[in-house]
């Protein structure tokens, strides 16, 4: 398999009695923009820290390129990693940082120079060369501890959540530039992140972790339109819950009964009745008011809440049995909307919904 | 007694105090002058008057046991022409130069596994670093006497592996006021490394070992050049009480062990020769001071703090 650059298999961390990262097998592609993206604590820093080396795997194997690293130190691996807290040398001047790594390699000084001057035009720093760290913004900071990473050309760059310090604006510019960067030189990115927003615009593949559990790995669309688990139903965007029992299922349908609320929706795989299970349906393929009546499951409730966000208008819902559902509506008109007291009708097709039984794959 | 009565004129003195810095607050020399005053008063009555005193004598005559103020350079001549007292002068150096290289040898280790040791073994380490320092000096000399003896736990130790047949002389020799001196300094050089290196984030260790840097390579290249400022202190610190250690050379050396600060004691209380004793000290005085702003020029000091 020539086009795997990083594979896992099995791979089990326990520190003492914590076990940080729990049988988590995956591989990346060569050139793949992989995330992996879980709460904290979930185990992302420690999965990248066993891929750089500095941790050994309690259980597993670990793969770079079709070879296994257990017996590799870290600075004979083909990896680099941007650490969470960056890590600049602040005794160097921003030129040596980047340089480090080259130095290291024994490259001639001529070859060098080339290789930083190429850095510091793909972050866009040029001019920076003789700067102490200290005297260096968050953003610049950290677009330094990438070049000095990148710039020793790894087989895969690992990225532990290197935009976690900055502010909003930052984070997103930084985000494109990543993307940028990463289009331009090719290199497998393992990403670390908490934020699934920047997960989702950023990945060809993200993980989703929980507890040292990889939950579900897939593409954005696919994670989010098919979660495969609550957890990753409720951590990917927002969504509404509707836990039950199945109460008749065949033909790829089935029926969740949700405290005497029954809710038809779509299923893939095998459930059987009787089994507990949750449909998650997101607020945006919910309809409200008009012609929602005609909708397999149609719901009466009164409207308890409106949030005016600009392009989108947030309701919550109360249903007859006294739950709540999230709607949101799009404002591609005008924003005549309903107004909290309203007795309205929601609704949605089967297939708008994701059934997900409990104790999922 | 007065024990009750304590407690109320200190926080009468308190309140004085603070009623001092509100009415000074207009004027930051006056608080200035608050703050610094009695510390300077004290280094001046305690300090610099009796290194002038020491300085006037050394200009004195001395004749027949008899110290006189006819103003004389004799001393200094006398000091500077002697073999003997050059000698001295140039040992109590080179003294200071190997305890220093050696402690730093022995404690940067130490520092290191101390900034590195979680809490619970850190501080038992810091322990057994205090510990030695709750018995006084002369204590800690005299134990090294005992190891050091002919009869004393090396010999017996050697003796006992069929090591040696005679035992062997350790007491009185160079390498007794040696070994003495680089234990009774360690803790000087340990502190200020620890307190550096205990400042470097782990991480940075990582980071060069990530970007190809073996074991040696990362602390050539990080974990020293970070440790400088502590390194410096630390070496500064133990040359320093080195060449002026007096009580180690006098314990555990020899007649020819002796070291700059004996020979200025004995010419102040043996042969009470007060002026040629002061020409001593000012020489030695004169000598450290020249070193200390050498060695600070070429630590760059100033550039350090730029960081
Ligand atoms: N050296 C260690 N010793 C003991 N426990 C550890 C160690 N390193 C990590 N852990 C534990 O392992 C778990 C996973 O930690 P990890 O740092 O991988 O989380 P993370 O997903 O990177 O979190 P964050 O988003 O906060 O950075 C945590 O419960 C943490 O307390
Ligand atoms: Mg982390």
């Amino acid at each position: 398999m020539g086009d795997i650059d990083v594979e896992l298999r099995g791979v089990t961390k326990r520190f003492g009695s914590v076990t940080a990262v729990d049988n988590v097998s995956f591989h990346i592609k060569k050139g793949e923009f992989f995330s992996l993206l879980g709460p904290s604590g979930c185990g992302k820093t420690t999965i990248l820290r066993m891929v750089s080396g500095f941790e050994t795997p309690t259980e597993g194997v670990i793969e770079i390129g079709g070879e296994d690293m257990s017996r590799r130190v870290p600075f004979k691996r083909p990896t680099n990693l941007v650490f969470q807290h960056l890590a600049l040398f602040p005794h160097l001047t921003v030129y040596k940082n980047i340089a480090f790594g080259l130095e290291m390699k024994g490259f001639s000084k001529s070859e060098i120079r080339k290789r930083v001057d190429e850095m510091f035009d793909l972050i866009q720093l040029q001019g920076y060369a003789e700067r102490k760290i200290s005297q260096l913004s968050g953003g610049q900071k950290q677009r330094i501890a990438i070049a000095r990473a990148l710039v020793n050309h790894p087989t895969v760059l690992l990225l532990d959540e290197p935009l976690g310090a900055l502010d909003l604006k930052l984070r997103e510019q930084m985000q494109l530039e990543l993307k940028r960067i990463q289009r331009e030189v090719g290199t497998t990115f393992v990403y670390v992140t908490h934020d699934q927003k920047e997960a989702i615009t950023m990945s060809n593949s993200i993980a989703v972790m929980n507890n040292g559990i990889v939950e579900q790995i897939g593409d954005a669309g696919e994670i989010y339109e098919n979660p495969r688990t609550v957890f990753v139903a409720n951590f990917i965007g927002e969504t509404n819950l509707f836990d039950g029992t199945v109460s008749s299922n065949g033909n790829g349908a089935a029926t969740v009964d949700c405290a005497g609320l029954a809710v038809k929706v779509a299923a893939n795989g095998p459930v059987m009745d009787g089994q507990r299970a949750s449909v998650s349906v997101r607020p945006e393929k919910i309809r409200i008011g008009a012609g929602s009546d005609t909708l397999t499951n149609s719901y009466e409730g009164v409207v308890e809440d409106v949030v005016y966000q600009g392009s989108t208008t947030s309701y919550r819902v109360r249903l007859g049995n006294g739950r709540d559902v999230n709607v949101a509506v799009q404002n591609t008109e005008r924003s005549d909307g309903f107004s909290p007291g309203a007795a309205i009708k929601v609704g949605w097709e089967p297939e708008r919904g994701v059934l997900i039984p409990e104790h999922a794959p | 007694m007065s024990v009750g009565a304590e407690p109320a004129g200190r926080t009468g003195a308190a309140a004085g105090t603070a009623s001092l810095f509100d009415t000074a607050r207009t004027s930051g020399k006056t608080r200035l002058a608050v703050q610094l005053g009695p510390g300077t008063a004290w280094l001046v009555a305690f300090f610099a008057i009796p290194i002038l005193l020491i300085l006037v004598y050394s200009f004195y005559s001395f004749s027949d046991g008899q110290m006189s103020s006819v103003l004389t350079l004799d001393n200094y001549q006398r000091a500077l022409g002697t073999e003997v007292y050059r000698t001295v002068l140039f040992k109590s150096l080179r003294y200071g130069l190997i305890v220093t290289i050696a402690c730093l040898l022995v404690g940067y280790p130490v520092a290191y596994v101390l900034a590195r040791a979680g809490a619970k073994r850190r501080h038992l380490l810091f322990l057994a670093l205090i510990i030695p320092f709750w018995t006084s000096i002369v204590v800690r000399t005299f134990a090294w006497k005992i190891m050091l003896g002919t009869n004393g736990l090396v010999n017996y130790v050697l003796r006992d592996l069929g090591l040696i047949d005679l035992p062997v002389k350790f007491l009185y020799t160079e390498q007794a006021v040696l070994v003495g001196l680089t234990h009774v300094f360690l803790p000087f050089m340990i502190l200020p490394l620890y307190a550096v290196l205990e400042k470097i984030d782990p991480s940075l260790e990582e980071a060069a070992m990530d970007l190809g840097a073996n074991r040696l390579r990362t602390f050539l290249r990080v974990i020293l050049p970070l440790s400088l400022p502590g390194l410096s202190t630390g070496c500064m610190l133990v040359f320093i009480l080195t060449i002026g250690s007096y009580l180690t050379p006098d314990i555990l050396g020899g007649p020819s062990e002796l070291m700059i600060s004996n020979v200025i004691r004995n010419e102040y209380y043996v042969t009470f020769n007060w002026p040629f004793g002061g020409a001593l000290a000012s020489i030695f005085l004169i000598i450290t001071l020249a070193m200390i702003l050498a060695y600070n020029r070429a630590f760059k000091f100033d550039r350090m703090a730029e960081r």
